[in-house]
């Protein structure tokens, strides 16, 4: 553009422009299927435990989660730059207390309700509806463990949450869906905005004599938070119709574009009709479903290649690219370990992870091969902490180089 | 001719008459154009129409004719129009598409669909250009308004557009970014030549780099539209930046269009030997003592003389709108009079509003406070005292909005003591602070919630166990030029509407105080000079003012004293003539022309040629 001018466009130049080098900046702790992987390691960990659930496999989860997202935030207070690093880091914290919340709640209804278990701790009155009746210790447990599972699934997706780029990931959807990851990624970008908005407007009324005294009284913050929202989508709105967002029209001639419609529909239609046609069958012919079953694969194999067709034909193109870093493949190993370790020992071996306090409280089991496994889910912390001790130590050349180019781009 | 536009006429859909009444523009290849004009003249439109938005986004009905580069907006729409125009909004925080600064740089690419390689090419020299590589990692959220209103140029200039179109992109700026903005701009035009259309009310910053003015007029009122050169356009302009003011007073011409110049002007001119301001007649203007712009309560006799310095009141060009340009509410006394007053309503209604129950007297004893471990003030001691206008300046992150905050016990110090009246903040209820002390916010959108006037400044009057209605609600809207917006929806006022109902449902409650964060954000000259006409009058009826303001000629034209806050501590403090005359950054600019703190603003050297013998 500065040689060229403005008025002269050099988009047809045939200058060679090479694939870069790995952008150091910003760096990301992991790439986004690492984080994924990393989901699907721990989620299946914290699912197969189950509810109730055994408390030392599901404390070793939380604490692997623990250890990954300190790591995580530690890297990237390191790496972001000045005043960068705050902004999203709130999740943690929250997760964990909502989640003791729910487990408290969890004991106390179980608690209440059920009577079952030997240990009676009280005996309520008979005559009281639902928890009239004997008060135990192990209905107080049952609840109690019921509600960690639930804390356990809570903080593997905020750890998640936390880690993963929710941009770069909605980015990172299959084309067909772009649009749609595309405009909930927008609004995500809003939340921030929003919740300082809130606190602006809540401020102001306080101010202003405001009260809360029932429902009534959430108009004057609700108000001003929709009218300023609707005004600011109206003007996000044209400045993305500014930049050319609605112009999806296909890439090619016009007759090549004709032909590619024809097959969209047709593979629409097809896949429509297949899905319609094999769920039929399956459920007609209950006793040898593998034939209904077939078609309805076949139809749902049109249709996602209808709906693949159609990202192929936008002429969106995707500026960002992901790097695989050597950290992504080091902790592949042990992920994927654990993930088949889990699996397997569930195949294999259901028993061991099962757990329940009734009908008397016992010190709940522990499988080595199992705790094994769910230690793995901690790996991803390991090369973390591993740069952010280097990049904290004074001789720039061993912090992969890349925490000190941070701080310097921070500074200048 | 790059932009051609003919007999342009647009009305927008359930609209009573056209937003744009057959407006001729032209604009050639390489030209910086400042479109100008009040709010409402359809500037926005006018832009609008540039890339299709209008009639395309809004629907509504355009006719005449509209050609870019060749190309025809309404007839191929924005989406293929987004590689010639680019066009960049007002608010920074609501045209942002990514989460990273990257990111938001790509979009228009990725849209365009150009394929990688190219785009990192294109965001790398655009960075360049913008010198943005310092936020190039950082996340949007992170950034300030200037940073990301630069970066929301970086945006659409990836699609190197031939037309770089901006719709106000430095009003809700403070001005040092706002300057950023601009140079920016000012670089983009002279280093590349792209054609710039700039619709802005910062005059003062742009007029000497432009090459033309388009002056757009309120609809229904022929000629729709005029340009031509700065200098002759400006000498004719409705609303006029200071330095433009004096220049007409003083019958420069061609107008000066910056210091530089003026200074020259000032040199040769007779009424001003050697540049300076005659001793001789300094007995006009030193009647009265330097910086003592307030004037006892009541004491209405020498009022109106007095009234205006700094006023601008005996101006039509800075007046607010009104029929009236000697209007009452500059003297609570001249109410009194009736004379000339409009829909006022009575005089005794109108004392009763404006002399406040109880007078209200701010101070800070040796104030810390910190948030998390940030410290934000540091040991500051200030007072503010009824009748008077003090106005805190300061770069961002001085402190200045902490200080409101803790007047208004929204904080607590963690050192030190805040009075009010003599009663500590920390021994008060919130309830019982905000009775005597108003505050206004930055953004009147945040208070604003009711369908009609009425009924906000209802809400604050009930909050307060006050009668919802009455007569001083009356005589407040008539005080504040509200009188007939009673039953209107505040979300359909203009800016400087919205910002006096703002106030007007703060002074609902009849606080003391009223404290005011950033009042002028936004605002025109015209609906600037209106509200600072109706401040004064609520500081000369015995109300305690505390602004926090980027804004030298505000401050200029209605503080009584200045302080300059840095760093969390008052740096100086005192009557505002002689700080912000000793100031570098904080002097008005008719004050750097003269060197002399009897001139501040364009109105004191009015008054002063006035007084001067002939």
């Amino acid at each position: 553009m500065s040689e060229a001018g403005p008025a002269v466009r050099s988009d047809r130049s045939t200058i060679r422009v090479p694939e870069p080098a790995a952008r150091l900046l910003p760096q990301p702790t992991y790439h986004t299927r690492t984080w994924l992987l990393w989901l699907l390691a721990a989620g299946l960990a914290a699912l197969l435990t189950g509810s109730p659930g055994n408390p030392l496999y599901l404390t070793l989860i939380i604490l692997a989660a623990r250890g990954v997202d300190a790591a995580a935030v530690a890297f990237e207070q390191a790496t972001m730059p000045a005043g960068d690093a705050d902004s999203r880091r709130h999740g943690w914290s929250g997760f964990l207390r909502l989640g003791l919340v729910l487990a408290g709640l969890s004991a106390l209804f179980n608690g209440l309700a059920a009577h079952q278990g030997a240990t009676v701790l009280a005996q309520l009155p008979d005559e009281w509806p639902i928890v009239g009746g004997p008060l135990t210790l192990e209905a107080l447990v049952y609840g109690a463990l019921a509600g960690l599972a639930l804390v356990t699934v809570l903080i593997v997706a905020g750890t998640f949450n936390t880690g993963a780029d929710t941009y770069a990931l909605l980015r990172a959807i299959p084309a067909f869906l772009s649009q749609a990851g595309l405009v909930t990624a927008i609004g995500l970008a809003y939340v921030p905005q929003t919740i300082v908005r809130v606190r602006e407007i809540h401020e102001a009324q306080q101010l202003r004599g405001h009260r809360f005294r029932g429902p009534g009284s959430l108009l004057p913050l609700a108000v001003p938070l929709l009218a300023g929202g609707l005004e600011r989508a109206i003007q996000l709105a044209e400045a993305m119709e500014s930049r050319g967002f609605s112009r999806s029209a296909p890439a090619g001639d016009a007759r090549e574009r004709a032909t590619a419609g024809r097959g969209v529909r047709l593979l629409l239609a097809l896949g429509t009709a297949g899905v319609g046609l094999g769920a039929f069958l399956m459920l007609y012919f209950r006793q040898a479903p593998a034939g209904g079953g077939a078609l309805l694969g076949a139809g749902l194999l049109a249709l996602g290649g209808a709906l693949f067709r159609l990202g192929r034909l936008s002429r969106h193109t995707r500026y960002r690219r992901e790097i695989w870093r050597r950290r992504d493949s080091l902790v592949t190993a042990p992920l994927l370990v654990s993930c088949g370790g889990t699996l397997g020992i569930w195949a294999s071996h259901a028993g061991w992870w099962a757990y329940t306090p009734y009908p008397a409280l016992y010190w709940p089991p522990f499988e080595p091969w199992i705790g094994l496994s769910l230690a793995l889910l901690a790996a991803p912390a390991l090369p973390l902490l591993g740069l952010v001790r280097a990049a904290r130590e004074p001789d720039p050349a061993a912090s992969d180089a890349v925490t000190a180019a941070a701080e310097k781009e921070a500074r200048c | 001719m790059l932009i051609a536009i003919d007999h342009l006429t647009y009305t927008y859909p359930g609209a009573a008459t056209p937003a744009l009444h057959d407006v001729q523009l032209h604009v050639e290849e390489g030209e910086f154009l400042l479109l100008a004009g009040e709010s409402g003249a359809g500037k926005s439109t006018l832009l609008r129409a540039l890339n299709g938005l209008v009639p395309h986004f809004y629907g509504g009905q355009i006719g005449g004719r509209v050609r870019v580069a060749g190309h025809d907006p309404v007839a191929e729409g924005t989406a293929a129009l987004s590689a010639i125009v680019g066009l960049v909004f007002q608010d920074p925080e609501a045209q942002v598409v990514a989460d990273t600064v990257e990111d938001e740089l790509a979009f228009a690419m990725e849209n365009a669909g150009l394929p990688p390689a190219l785009m990192r090419k294109r965001i790398a020299e655009v960075i360049d250009q913008l010198s943005i590589a310092a936020l190039r990692g950082r996340r949007l959220s992170s950034l300030s308004g200037g940073e990301r209103q630069r970066v929301a140029i970086g945006a659409v200039l990836t699609l190197q557009p031939r037309v770089l179109a901006l719709d106000e992109p430095t009003s809700q700026l403070d001005p040092q970014a706002a300057e950023e903005v601009l140079d920016t701009l000012v670089k983009l035009n002279k280093d590349l030549g792209l054609t710039i259309v700039l619709s802005e009310h910062r005059l003062e910053r742009v007029v000497q780099h432009v090459d033309r003015i388009a002056y757009l007029y309120p609809p229904g009122t022929p000629p729709a539209i005029r340009t031509g050169p700065p200098g002759n356009l400006l000498a004719t302009m409705p609303l006029a930046p200071p330095l433009v003011e004096v220049a007409r007073a003083l019958g420069w011409h061609p107008i000066p269009l910056n210091l530089k110049d003026a200074r020259r002007f000032l040199a040769q001119d007779p009424r001003f030997p050697g540049g300076r301001v005659v001793s001789r007649q300094s007995s006009v203007v030193s009647d009265e003592p330097v910086g003592s712009r307030q004037k006892a309560v009541g004491s209405g006799d020498e009022g109106l003389g007095v009234g205006g310095w700094g006023l601008g009141n005996d101006s039509p060009i800075t007046d607010p709108p009104g029929p009236n340009p000697q209007s009452p509410i500059q003297n609570p006394k001249s109410a009194d009079e009736g004379a000339g007053s409009e829909e006022q309503g009575s005089a005794s209604m109108q004392s009763k509003i404006q002399n406040p129950k109880s007078k209200i007297q701010l101070r800070l004893d040796g104030v810390w406070f910190a948030y998390g471990g940030r410290e934000a003030l540091r040991g500051l001691s200030l007072e503010a005292r009824p009748g008077e206008v003090l106005a805190l300046m300061g770069r961002n992150g001085a402190g200045k909005t902490t200080v409101l905050k803790l007047l208004v016990g929204l904080l607590k110090p963690s050192q030190g003591r805040v009075l009010i009246d003599g009663h500590d903040t920390r021994r008060l209820a919130l309830a019982a602070i905000v009775r005597q002390v108003g505050y206004v916010p930055q953004r009147p959108d945040v208070l604003l919630f009711a369908d009609t006037v009425r009924e906000e400044l209802a809400f604050t009057r009930t909050n307060h166990g006050l009668a919802p209605a009455g007569p001083a609600v009356a005589a407040l809207l008539a005080q504040l030029h509200l009188s007939g917006y009673g039953d209107r929806d505040p979300q359909n006022l203009s800016a400087g509407e919205r910002q006096r109902v703002a106030l007007a449902a703060i002074l609902a409650a009849e606080p003391g105080a009223v404290l005011l964060d950033e009042p002028t954000r936004g605002l025109d000259y015209r609906q600037k000079a209106a509200l600072s006409a109706i401040l004064r009058a609520l500081a000369d009826a015995g109300r305690t003012i505390v602004l926090a303001t980027h804004d030298v000629e505000l401050a200029a034209q209605l503080a009584d004293r200045v302080a300059l806050l840095d760093d969390g501590q008052v740096i100086v403090e005192g009557p505002a003539r002689e700080v912000m005359a000793g100031s570098l950054v904080f002097a008005s600019q008719v004050n750097k022309l003269f060197r002399d703190p009897r001139l501040l603003t364009a109105a004191d050297v009015r008054d002063y040629l006035a007084r001067a013998p002939a």
